[in-house]
Order: C-alpha cells, then sequence, then structure tokens
C-alpha cells in the first residue's frame, strides 16, 4: 500500500456513510464506513472529490479499504474482452523462434520416448528416434522459413536423418549435430567435405547445432572446405557464411545463392510454320552448351561434355516424338543409350 | 576455423522459455501494464483505442516481450517479474509520448493557432491515469494485476447489468452518470451496483486460487 496515497485533504468517509448511495445490497462484511470509503475513492476518481482519509478507521477496515482502492485504482484501463497473445505469436519470426520450438520438441520427446527404461528407472529415447525427432524439429523450422522452397527429411547415408532443402536446382542439406554450438571439428569437416564428394549436386550443407537454444547454423559450401587463404596483409582469411539461427542461416543462403531463371515468352511475331527439327536442334544446342559450361565437378562434367556434338542425335528423337513417327518407349530407349554411351 | 556467434543462452535454457507457465503469467501480466498505460490514458480523454502512427496494444507487448528475453540472466537483479513490469511500462509511456508528440495540448483554446499550441503532450500525461498505473513499486503492481486477472475472469460470470456497469465504471474508468444514460439507471444506482459488485467479486477473489496476496508480492520481492 501506497501510505502517501490517501494521506491528503480530507474527504471523510463518514459523510459518505450517511449520504446518498446507502444501502449496496452485498450482504458482505464490509463495514459502512468502508462502503463510505469506497464511495469516495469513487468520486475522486470522477474528479468531484478529494483522496479519502483513512486515519479514524480500525486496522481491519483500513486494510479493506486499502486493499479495495488498490483494487479500483489497478482495473483503471483494464480491457476485459482482449486476450493476451500466445508466446508463439509474440516470438514469430524473431531470433527466439527456434528456441521455444526446440524447448517445446524436447518437452514433446519427454512424452513420447519409446518406453524403455534404464537400470535407473529414467526413460531412455532410442538414438534413431531422437534423430528423427532433431530432423522433424529442423524440417519443422526450414519449411516456415521462406515460401519457395521444398523441404522434406531424407535418411543420408552418411549423416541419417537429414532434411533436405531445395530450390529449382539449387539443393542443401541440413543435418544436427548434437552440440551447443555449430562446431566444425575435424571430424565435422571430414563428414561434411565426404558429403560433397558423394552429390556432386549438392551446394550446401547446413550444420545445426541442436543442443543450442536457437538451433545456431553454420552453413557450409563446398569451396568452404577448400585450403586457407593467405590475403596480402598476412592475415589468415577465413571467408565462412556467419552462424545464423537456422531460419535466418536459410533465408541468408538463399539471398546470395538462389538461382535467377529468366522469364520466357514465346514469339508470337513470325508467322511462318514452325521448323520443329531446327527449333529443336538449336535448343538442344543451347542446352548443352550451357550445361558444359556449369561448373559441375567430377563425371558429370565429363558426361555434358560427352554430348558436344551429338545435339543433331536429341533434335531427331523430337521431330519423331512430335510427329507421331515414335512411341515413347521408342524414344525412352534411345534415351537410355545415349545416357550409357556418355557414362 | 571460424568463431560462432556469442549468444548469452547457448548451451542452457533460457529460465523463461523453460517454464512456461510462469512466462505465460509473465506475459499476461506485461499486458495488463501496457493496457492501463495506453487505454487509460487515452479512455480518459474519450479517444480512439488505438495509438496514432498505428501502434497497438500487442505491437509493444511484443517489443516489451522480446526485450524481456533479450535481458541477459546474470544481470538480473530482482525477480524477473519486477523487470517485466518495468520494462512494459517503459515500453508503453514510449509508445504514448511518440503517438502523441506535436499534439495540440488539452487546455489549447479553438481559436488558437496551431503553430502556437503544438505542444508535447508529456505534461499532459502525468495527470491522468499514466501515475496511478504507474506509482506501484513493480513487484506490488505486479501482483495487483495479478489480482486484477482474477477479477476480469470472474466478471465473465456476472449478469448481463452487473458485468456491463462493473466493466464500464471499474475497467474503463468512466463515469456513473455516463453508465447511468447508457443503462436507463440513476447515477446513485450504478454507484450501488457497482460497489456491489466490486465487494462480492473481491470476497469471491479472495478465495480463487490464482489470486495472490500480499504475501505473493513481498515474496517477489
Amino acid at each position: 500500500m501506497n501510505e502517501h496515497a490517501y494521506g491528503a485533504d480530507a474527504a471523510s468517509p463518514a459523510n459518505h456513510a450517511q449520504g446518498n448511495e446507502g444501502d449496496t445490497g452485498t450482504g458482505s462484511t464490509i463495514s459502512e464506513l468502508v462502503d463510505a470509503v469506497v464511495s469516495a475513492y469513487l468520486d475522486f476518481l470522477e474528479g468531484h472529490g478529494h483522496l479519502p482519509v483513512l486515519d479514524n478507521l480500525t486496522t481491519e477496515d483500513r486494510r479493506q479499504a486499502e486493499a479495495l482502492i488498490d483494487a479500483m485504482r489497478a482495473g483503471r484501463g483494464i480491457d476485459p474482452h482482449a486476450s493476451t497473445p500466445s508466446i508463439e505469436e509474440l516470438l514469430a519470426g524473431t531470433e527466439l523462434e527456434s528456441a521455444l520450438a526446440l524447448l517445446s520438441a524436447e518437452k514433446t520427446d519427454s512424452k513420447t520416448m519409446s518406453p524403455h527404461y534404464t537400470a535407473a528407472g529414467r526413460r531412455r529415447p532410442e538414438a534413431a528416434d531422437r534423430g528423427r525427432a532433431r530432423a522433424e524439429l529442423i524440417e519443422n523450422l526450414l519449411r516456415g522459413a521462406d515460401p519457395r522452397v521444398a523441404v522434406r527429411i531424407e535418411p543420408h547415408r552418411l549423416v541419417g536423418p537429414a532434411v533436405t532443402v531445395s530450390y529449382l536446382d539449387l539443393r542443401a542439406v541440413f543435418f544436427p549435430i548434437e552440440h551447443d554450438e555449430p562446431m566444425i571439428t575435424d571430424e565435422t569437416r571430414i563428414l561434411v567435405g565426404r558429403m560433397f564428394d558423394a552429390d556432386t549436386e549438392l551446394e550446401h550443407v547446413g550444420v545445426v547445432a541442436v543442443g543450442s537454444y536457437m538451433l545456431l547454423t553454420q552453413v557450409l559450401s563446398c569451396s568452404d572446405l577448400g585450403s586457407a587463404l593467405i590475403t596480402p596483409s598476412d592475415r589468415l582469411e577465413l571467408p565462412w557464411p556467419p552462424v545464423l539461427p537456422l531460419p535466418q542461416a536459410l533465408r541468408r543462403l538463399l539471398e546470395l545463392s538462389a538461382p535467377v531463371w529468366e522469364p520466357f515468352a514465346f514469339d508470337s511475331g513470325p508467322r511462318e510454320p514452325l521448323n520443329l527439327a531446327a527449333v529443336a536442334a538449336q535448343v538442344a544446342r543451347r542446352v548443352v552448351t550451357r550445361e558444359v559450361m556449369r561448373r559441375y565437378r567430377g563425371e558429370k562434367s565429363r558426361a555434358y561434355k560427352s554430348f558436344t556434338g551429338t545435339e543433331a542425335i536429341f533434335a531427331d528423337l523430337i521431330v519423331k516424338l512430335g510427329t507421331g513417327v515414335a512411341a515413347e518407349q521408342d524414344i525412352e530407349k534411345a534415351l537410355d543409350r545415349i545416357a550409357r554411351e556418355a557414362a | 576455423m571460424n568463431e560462432p556467434a556469442k549468444i548469452r543462452w547457448v548451451g542452457q535454457p533460457h529460465p523463461l522459455l523453460a517454464d512456461r507457465a510462469r512466462l505465460e503469467r509473465i506475459t499476461s501480466n506485461m499486458d495488463l501494464t501496457i493496457q492501463k498505460i495506453i487505454y487509460g490514458r487515452l479512455l480518459s480523454e474519450g479517444e480512439e483505442r488505438l495509438l496514432c502512427g498505428g501502434m497497438s496494444v500487442r505491437d509493444v507487448l511484443q517489443e516489451a516481450f522480446l526485450d524481456l528475453l533479450r535481458f541477459d540472466p546474470t544481470s538480473l537483479s530482482g525477480s524477473w517479474e519486477a523487470l517485466s513490469v518495468t520494462i512494459a511500462r517503459r515500453r508503453a509511456i514510449d509508445a504514448v509520448r511518440a503517438s502523441v508528440r506535436g499534439r495540440r495540448a488539452g487546455d489549447a483554446t479553438t481559436d488558437d493557432p496551431d503553430e502556437i499550441n503544438v505542444v508535447a503532450f508529456d505534461p499532459t500525461l502525468q495527470e491522468h491515469n499514466l501515475a496511478a498505473a504507474t506509482v506501484d513499486e513493480p513487484e506490488r503492481a505486479f501482483v495487483l494485476n495479478e489480482q486484477q486477472s482474477v477479477l476480469v475472469r470472474l466478471a465473465r460470470d456476472l449478469p448481463e447489468l452487473q458485468r456491463t456497469i462493473f466493466n464500464a465504471v471499474h475497467f474503463q474508468g468512466r463515469t456513473r452518470v455516463e453508465v447511468g444514460k447508457e443503462v436507463g439507471l440513476t447515477q446513485q444506482r450504478v454507484g450501488q451496483i457497482y460497489k456491489a459488485t466490486l465487494m462480492e467479486l473481491w470476497e469471491r477473489a479472495r478465495s480463487d486460487p490464482a489470486f495472490p496476496s500480499d504475501v505473493d508480492w513481498k515474496e517477489h520481492a
């Protein structure tokens, strides 16, 4: 109770005790003097009087009067119809969103753990279940990070349950490590290097520290694992991307690396009949040339190079398919043959 | 190897995020604190409930809530509850001040040109419910808000007339004359019903398990 609040000019509750509001009809044990204090305070709140003086009240009455006045004062301005937004709503889009999600997942884990007990009587989750739960957590957060990407859990030969993110021809794999920071130890570095070696179309790997409460993530590309560069100033330069909470790490990755495919439209100008063979040959030549120039590594690069000069074969296949001379099965056989030769 | 960003809570759960029930109580309490400063100030003037510039109570609450969670736990000297009240008050007052800066003073006459009477509203703030909403120590204010939460909940079960009068007088700060005109009763009768309802709810609230006492306040302090 703030004593100073009620010690001001006299506005005797006794006046209100005999005043015109009379019986409140509560049937409660509140005394008339307390009732009068409440009336006087109501007058004060409406700007008609002074703060009531409580000096002449008994200890018990004074305690009651102070409690009611505090309640009247503390209630003003509250919207009784409002509802407080949930914690999830308040944290949406912030760096704490992932921390909350991880906590929720852990609580869910503890409720859905397999019913195996240790000697001490405590439950222990199966490692595979835990790995899957981690992957699901990562998947959930990535799914909301950017509407353009496709996100799915896929078992990875090297790291177990992992989450693959793809957008057009961009592909990245995020996998969890049981650590509170996405530390790239020598062991992790070798593991990530093997992931790149095993999948030449993989462009980025995200190492997610599921022990951190913000799911801190280190995104790496193949070039990040190469030799360190020495700059002219002799300072060791390690141009790794920053460690970020998982959703932000994906957004940064997309911002910097998402492929941009130019919009296209059919040319409506020419009225000549379509020369399918010429167009097919032109398209095949353009596609093969472009793919040969891309920086594929390993077998993929050699395979595209072997297609150079064979564009006419593709054009011929397209013409046969377009004119109905060949069935789809024939085309598939022909493509298989070409692929085998290229391999 | 690069150095990962240093985050305060790395490796250990934030004490509030790890205790969801407590965090929800604190959030609800911050919501009330902000409502009282923003709505209380505006209702006394008969103005709209949205702040100028489009800020809402929810916007302010989100900012205050994030401030609270970003506070370094190792720097906490009192309780999280007290800190939440302090942060909520500051955020709400900042929002009100930002929204009224440059508006006409309340005592400006209508024929005065704006370029003379356009002043900050801050002095006026002190005369209204802002003072009432911030007079208590944070720990005490937290407990008072908890008590109001119980009253809000209990008031929902009141008969319609009682509920209308209680909400209008107690929460919205409207005068008995205004409410009387609205419901077709005299000022005196509205006052009687309000007092009766307040005392009835107060007695019921005191036996509610969620109702905090002064002992709780001293524990928070």
